[in-house]
Formats: C-alpha cells, structure tokens, sequence
C-alpha cells in the first residue's frame, strides 16, 4: 500500500494511510502492530532508484529493526513530477507467521539544489524522540554539503570505505568524524567486512606462544583488489594491526610504508591482486623465524597459515561473515561501531598513512 | 621447562588483537566432544543447536564435533542418524540438504569406553588427526551429556590422562543436576576443581539462556524506572511459578530419584530468584554477576525442622485430564513405584534477609500435569498507602504487578490503575503488555545455542559457579532432611490438569495472598 503526494503533504498523507490500515486490519480481523518505531533511518541515494528497489532493499531492516525509512533519492527527472513522494507502509511476518506493519517508507525525488538540501526535508520527516541513523549510500565520504548536513541531524552515520575515491581526502574526513567532532557517531560497512580478517589473525595469536612473534614483525605483505575499495581496506586492516601493536608511520616507501615499533622497523608493502570476490586477497606477517600467512580459500572462509617455531597451532580458520550488502541489518550495523576507540585508532591511522 | 597453553597465556597477558572481538560472536576454531554422543541430549537438543547456529553463520567454520559412545557405529551411521533427529527435533524444522551435507563433515563418532585409560587414550590419538584436519586451533570442549553418575570418573581420567590441557583452550561443560544434595554436588565441585581451573567449568543450566530469563537483567538494569522500587518499601510480595502440563515423558526412573524440588526447583526456580533478588552488578562480567547471585542465594532464610511444614507444600498428581486427554496417576507411571512419595508439586515461601528484601515473601511453585505450561515471575506492588477513590471503588483497588512471562508467550506485562469511562470515579486495572513475538520479527533461538556459543566464545555469565551451585543446596536441604525424616505413606494428590494441591493455597492465604492465575 503506497500513495504519491507533495513534499509538503507528506505526514498527512502517512497519518492516512496509518489510520486506513487500521480500519483495513479492523475489518480483517486482523491486528495491527502498534509497535512504536524504533529509529529513522535516512538514506541516500545518489542515483535514480525506484521505489521497488528502495522497497526490497529496506524491508529487511525495518523487519528487524520498526523504523521510518526516508529515502532521498537524487533524480534529475523529479522536477517533472508534480508528486516527487511517496509514502507507503512496510510489514513484514511475525514469528508466528501473522504479517504486522513494521515501518514506514518515504521516498523523495529530488533534484540539484533541493538533493543537496536534503537534511532538512529529513529533519522535518523524521519521528521524534527516536534516533535518526544516517545511511550514505553510495560513493564515500566527502567533504560535500549534504555530508555535513546530515552530521547534524544523525545519532548515527552508516558509511563504506570501500567507495572511497580519493583515499587521502576522505579518511581525513571521516578521521574528524570520528574523531568526535560531531554527535554523530560511525559505523563503517568496510570495517564490519573486515572483521573475519580481524578475526583471523586474533584466532592466529590466540596462542600464547605465537603471541611472542607479534613482538618481532618485520613486514606484512597484503595482496589488495586494484582499486581505490582495495587500497581502502589495506589501509583500515594496517591501521588496525597498527593500532593494537604499538606501531607508528616512519615514512613511505616505494611498495608502501615502513613503521616502527620500539625502533624497529616494520615494512608494509601492498601488492596489487586481480582478485573479484573480495577486496583483499592475502595477508602475510613476518618476523625472522615466522610467518603467518592469511588468505580465502572460499568465499566463505579465511583461514590462517602459521609457521612459526613457537606456534604449535599451523593452520586455523574463520568463518566469514555474509557481506554487509544486500543483507543489510541494521542491528549489525548499528552495533558495529562498538569499541569505537579501536575504529578510531584504526582510521586515525589509515588517514595518516592515506595522506603520508 | 615447559609450560601449558593457560600458563603462557596469563604470563603474557591478553592478546592485543583479541580486544573488541569477541562481541562479534565469532567464536574461534573447535573441537566439541560429547560424552554420551549417541544420546537423547546430543539428538534432541545439542546437534540441532549446534546445526542452527551453522544455518546463522555463527560457528567457526572449523569446528568439528566428536560425538563418544559405547555403542557400536561408524561415522556415516552417526551422522544419518543425527540428521534424522535434527529433522524430528531442531526449532527449524527440516534441515536444508545442502547446508547439513556441509556441517556433516564436521561430525564424528568414536566408540569408546569412558571408564578406562585405553579409550582416552584412544580418543587423544582421534582428536589430534581431527583436530589437524579441521584446524581447529586446538581448542577443546568436553560436553557431559552421559548419566550423572558418570561425571566424576570421567572428569578424573580426562585429568589422568592429561585431557584437561590441551594445546589451545579446553574447557568442560557439565549438565545439571550437579549432585543429588550439597554432599554430592561439594564431592563433584571438589572432583572438577581438581582436574580443572573454576575458569574452564561450564556448569549449565538451560533455563538460563532462554532470552526472557536473561531480559530479566536488561529489565532491572537497562531501564531505570524499575530500580528505584524493587525493594520491600514497594515490593509486597513475589511469585515465581514454572509449571509443566507434561507428565515424565518416559523419565519415570530418573524422577523417582529426583523429585521437582531436585529437578526444577534447586537449579531453575533458584537461579530465577537469584536473578531477580540480586543486587546491581558493578559490570556485565560473569564473575561480577555470579558474585551477586551467591550474596542472594546465602542471604536466603534456611528454614528450621519445625518450619519446613507451614512453609512448604509437596503433593503427587493423581489421575486427571491434561488437554483432553486422561492421564494416568503419578504412582501408575511407568519406572514409578506403587508407594512412591516422590513430590511431582512443590509450593513454598522463602524470605531473603538482606536490606533490600527483609520481609517480603517469595512464593515459588512448580509442578507436573498441572493446568498449562507457564513460566512467569510476577512482581506484586503494595497497596497505595490511601485510597481516594474508596467511596466509588469499596473494595479499593487491586496493587500493581508487574509479569515477566518466561514462556510461552514471552514478554513484560504491568498492570495498573486507570478510570473507567463514565462520570463517576470508578477505577479498573489495565494492562501494558510488551510480548516478544510482537515486538521482534526474528524467532529467540533456542536455549542450548545461545550457551553453546557462549562456551565457544568462552563466556560463563549464563553457567553456575561452584559456590551457586552450593548456596542453591544449602537453601533446600532443610527442606530435603525433612521430608526424609518424615514418615508419610502417601503424598497429597492433586488432579492432573489443575493448578496443584488446595492446600498450596494456604501458604499464600494466611499471608493475605493467593496464587496468580496463569
């Protein structure tokens, strides 16, 4: 059930459509789930996108997570549309089988100006006294107006690294977001991604033995997807690794750059990979008597390689998780930019090495 | 000289790549080995858990499962037979062929004779070659699924025989009931310590990862409109019912041993009590919340010889209608003897003596063949201190409750005052109800695979510390010694398909209470 309207008659005509499916549900016999929603979540879109598509795309969320959906969805056509919104109901099946409203969708065609001015038909739209979560969706973060806007209306803002163009503008931009320079707070999609890399090589060192080699790394290998998306992801899991072991930007090198740790040198080189599955290929740390190499044998699965005389564990692996998109879920997302001070760490870092 | 996995690991402290990672439920490689693998636990409860959480993507992709038994079969036998059990038993149903041919790999079956070297033995060589194949880290979990008889032998050669430090983490999981009375359960805490570290003893109780157990927490802790009246200047009473229309579903011989206070009342209904008595915790750490637990469970009131009568009610049920069909008498049971006094109903009154409770009673029930299964702790408020509206409403007005429904229909209720429409001044209860399958789409998954997870990730928050345990027996074996000095021929017996004894009643009425009707 969705209706058109005008960007100024947009919450009358969701007061509606709410009372009309209470009257439907009535008839029915039905029950209409009065849930109070939980959060608005604004997204954009940077491209023309149907409703259907928004639909299919935001239904899962709000199935797990009752919200309001505004979509802005920049659309060069919209100015001939004397009805640039829609706004319809989102249901979805209960566990037990009954179908319930779960949430809202409001779809804005904007155009230009208006597109760029976004945040403030999404202020208006969205419920009180929930949280409003931000999805940049799309190309990464940049320094542009709407970016900025939506900072001040969001308690959240869902980014992904890996649609970065230009590394060293912004990771320093989401390095100042992060940094807590605004309220809003970060999940990265890429930094979710990574976590099975990230989960690998602590399952590697979760021996106490191999944990004496971290001490004595002198380089690690990545092997990344040829693309600023790669290059993105090798600077985020190097800013990680980074951050917990103590190591700190000496200079760049021609293969990448060289830290250090309590004066010694730590070399990271970054190959290029044709790699399609995935953005990293593979992952090796060295020290003068080991080396741990981490790499995908399947799309499903990492595991790590250690040869290493203090390792008795040679070989473990990791379940990786199902990527982020399609199957967004809000709460993963939401629940991502726990421990933030190790994200921030992590892009502190990567924006030094971006801009170094 | 050498040093085990758990030595060098606190010598040098944490792993620095570890941090934040282990919220993500993302359990690193395992191996688990279920003593008592050909059993009804492992088919009806242990592998679908197990085989869910695969279909959620939240297991290891290295895991492997060695089940151990006596009986004769091969690898392929064991695996046809526990797709047939997960087809019969998991939550969701059928399993998805693809996925199952997937997990199947993982699992194994080992014959072998848990009373001797020679099987652990044998099984050390079958982990090492598995263990190698899987890459599992080396990483073990010991699941006792067998009789509890059986636990102490078992523990004491995985110790002789040096299964109780493995190359990575091991850890053993220990089904309740832990003992049959304090002397039992101290000879198996005694046993267990010794071949493990308390660090690597999870004693599981399954009622505690059920999802509404655990919100009992978030709903004290979370919210702070609850805190500041969960005391005896408001609270008038509490009532903790977990009630079972099923009869012995073919356990006649274990009850006749057991009896509800052992087999609900000791392990469940007290780590219920415990949960919603206890004070704050200083943070969400296992040990900071078990600490709490203990300091309720000691602080409850031992009842003395003479008390245990006024204080405590048993019956048996006798034959009766449970979902319209008859049902026989509890002493007609198969495996239950004709002069049985094992009590099927138990009713009590605890008080805890502390600040925060001194005085305010709680009732607990539990029984078999009763009217439905229901599960709820229910909260109930004083009365107002002064009646306004007493000329409109003579008989004042009901107090406040508040209902955590543990199962079916899980959720918070609170009941409370609210006007009548008209022109007079009549006041009705009402009620705010919050129900899970409302509120959130996705199905609670089952008990058993929220704590397995919990062992892989190496979480003991929802397991029970040896000093629980204990604390929990201390505060029913006055009850225990009683009844066996007591020389009854015959429990009262109550009609299958009701709500328990009358007499039940009494214990509530003569403190101006009833049982809330479920």
């Amino acid at each position: 059930m969705n209706l058109t309207t005008t960007l100024t008659d947009t919450l009358p005509t969701l007061a509606r459509l709410r009372e009309q499916a209470a009257r439907q549900a009535a008839d029915e016999g039905a029950e209409l789930n009065a849930q109070m929603l939980l959060a608005t979540i604004v997204a954009r879109y940077p491209d023309p996108t149907d409703w259907a598509e928004i639909k299919a795309e935001t239904q899962p969320v709000v199935a797990a997570y009752p919200s309001r959906v505004i979509a802005l969805v920049n659309d060069s056509a919209a100015a001939q549309s004397p009805d640039p919104v829609r706004v319809g109901l989102l249901s979805a099946q209960r566990s037990d089988g009954a179908s319930a409203i779960r949430g809202e969708l409001l779809t804005a065609a904007l155009q230009g100006r208006a597109f760029e001015e976004g945040a403030a038909i999404a202020a208006s739209w969205s419920a009180s006294g929930i949280p409003t979560v931000v999805w940049w969706n799309g190309p990464a973060v940049t320094d542009d107006h709407l970016f900025e806007d939506m900072l001040d209306i969001a308690d959240r803002i869902l980014v992904d690294s890996s649609a970065m163009t230009d590394l060293a503008a912004e990771f320093t931009v989401l390095g100042d977001v992060v940094a807590g320079s605004h309220h809003a707070r970060v999940t990265d999609a890429l930094w979710l991604r990574l976590l099975a890399w990230r989960q690998a090589f602590a399952q590697a060192f979760d021996q106490p033995a191999a944990r004496l080699d971290l001490e004595h790394v002198t380089s690690v290998e990545l092997a990344v997807q040829q693309s600023p998306g790669g290059q993105a992801a090798a600077l985020l899991l190097v800013g990680w690794m980074a951050s917990r072991l103590g190591w700190r930007l000496d200079r760049r090198t021609t293969q990448g750059w060289r830290l250090k740790s309590d004066g010694q040198a730590v070399d990271v080189i970054c190959d290029p990979s044709s790699i399609t599955n995935g953005l990293i290929e593979m992952v090796r740390l060295s020290a003068p008597t080991s080396r741990y190499l981490a790499y995908m044998p399947s799309p499903e699965d990492i595991v790590v390689d250690c040869q290493s005389d203090l390792a008795p564990i040679t070989h473990v692996a990791v379940r990786r998780p199902p990527p982020t998109r399609p199957r967004l879920r809000l709460d993963d997302l939401l629940t991502g930019g726990a421990h933030h001070h190790i994200f921030r760490q992590s892009v502190a870092i990567a924006r030094t090495l971006a801009t170094a | 000289m050498s040093m085990n996995g758990q030595a060098l690991d606190s010598a040098l402290g944490a792993n620095p790549l570890r941090e934040g990672l282990a919220f993500q439920e993302a359990p690193p490689g395992q191996t688990l080995i279920i003593f008592g693998g050909s059993g009804d636990l492992a088919a009806r409860k242990l592998i679908p858990a197990l085989y869910n959480l695969e279909r959620n993507a939240l297991l290891p992709s290295s895991l492997a499962v060695v089940g151990l038994g006596r009986r004769p079969m091969d690898d392929e036998s064991y695996r046809a037979r526990q797709l047939e059990a997960t087809t019969n038993f998991s939550r969701t149903g059928k399993p998805d062929p693809e996925l199952w041919s997937a997990f199947q790999q993982g699992l194994y079956y080992v014959r072998a004779d848990f009373s001797t070297h020679a099987g652990y033995e044998d099984l050390k060589r079958e982990l090492a070659e598995i263990e190698t194949r899987h890459g599992t880290g080396g990483n073990r979990i010991f699941y006792l699924a067998t009789q509890p008889s059986l636990f102490p032998e078992i523990i004491r050669l995985l110790g002789e025989t040096g299964l109780n430090r493995g190359p990575g983490t091991t850890r053993i999981v220990i089904e309740k009931p832990f003992g049959r009375d304090l002397a039992t359960a101290q000879d198996l805490n005694a046993i267990a310590n010794d071949v493990f570290d308390e660090s690597q003893i999870y004693r599981i109780d399954h009622y505690l990862g059920k999802e509404t157990v655990q919100n009992v927490l978030v709903l004290r802790f979370a919210n702070v409109i609850f805190e500041p009246v969960w005391n005896r200047r408001y609270i008038d009473s509490v009532q903790i019912t977990v009630a079972e229309s099923v009869g012995l579903e073919g356990r006649g011989t274990y009850y006749e041993e057991a009896g509800v206070l052992r087999d609900m009342v000791q392990n469940h209904i007290m780590q219920l009590l415990a949960l919603v008595a206890m004070e704050p915790p200083v943070d969400f750490q296992a040990d900071s919340i078990r600490d709490e637990k203990v300091k309720v469970l000691r602080a409850l009131r031992h009842l003395e010889p003479d008390q245990v009568s006024s204080n405590v009610m048993r019956a048996s049920y006798g034959a009766g209608f449970v979902d319209g069909r008859e049902v026989p008498a509890y002493r007609d049971e198969d495996g239950v003897a004709p002069d049985s006094t094992t009590e099927t109903y138990f009713a009590s009154r605890f008080l805890i003596d502390n600040w925060r409770w001194k005085g305010v009673p709680f009732y607990l029930r539990s029984g078999k063949r009763l009217a439905k299964r229901a599960s709820e702790i229910a909260i109930q408020f004083n009365e107002v201190p002064h009646l306004l509206f007493g000329d409109s409403n003579p008989d004042g007005v009901p107090p406040n409750v508040l209902a955590m429904r543990i199962q079916p229909d899980e959720g918070v209720s609170i009941t409370f005052e609210a006007k009548q429409p008209g022109l007079g001044m009549r006041v009705r209860p009402v009620r705010m109800d919050f129900g899970y399958g409302q509120s959130f789409a996705e199905e609670s998954p089952d008990a058993y695979e929220r704590l397995l997870l919990d062992v892989m990730l190496g979480d003991q928050t929802l397991f029970i510390r040896r000093d629980e345990t204990e604390a929990a027996w201390r505060a029913v074996m006055p009850i225990l010694e009683a009844w066996e000095g007591d020389s009854v021929s015959r429990l009262p017996t109550y009609e299958a398909g009701r709500w328990g004894p009358r007499q039940a009643g009494d214990l509530l009425r003569a403190d101006g209470f009833r049982w809330r009707r479920l």
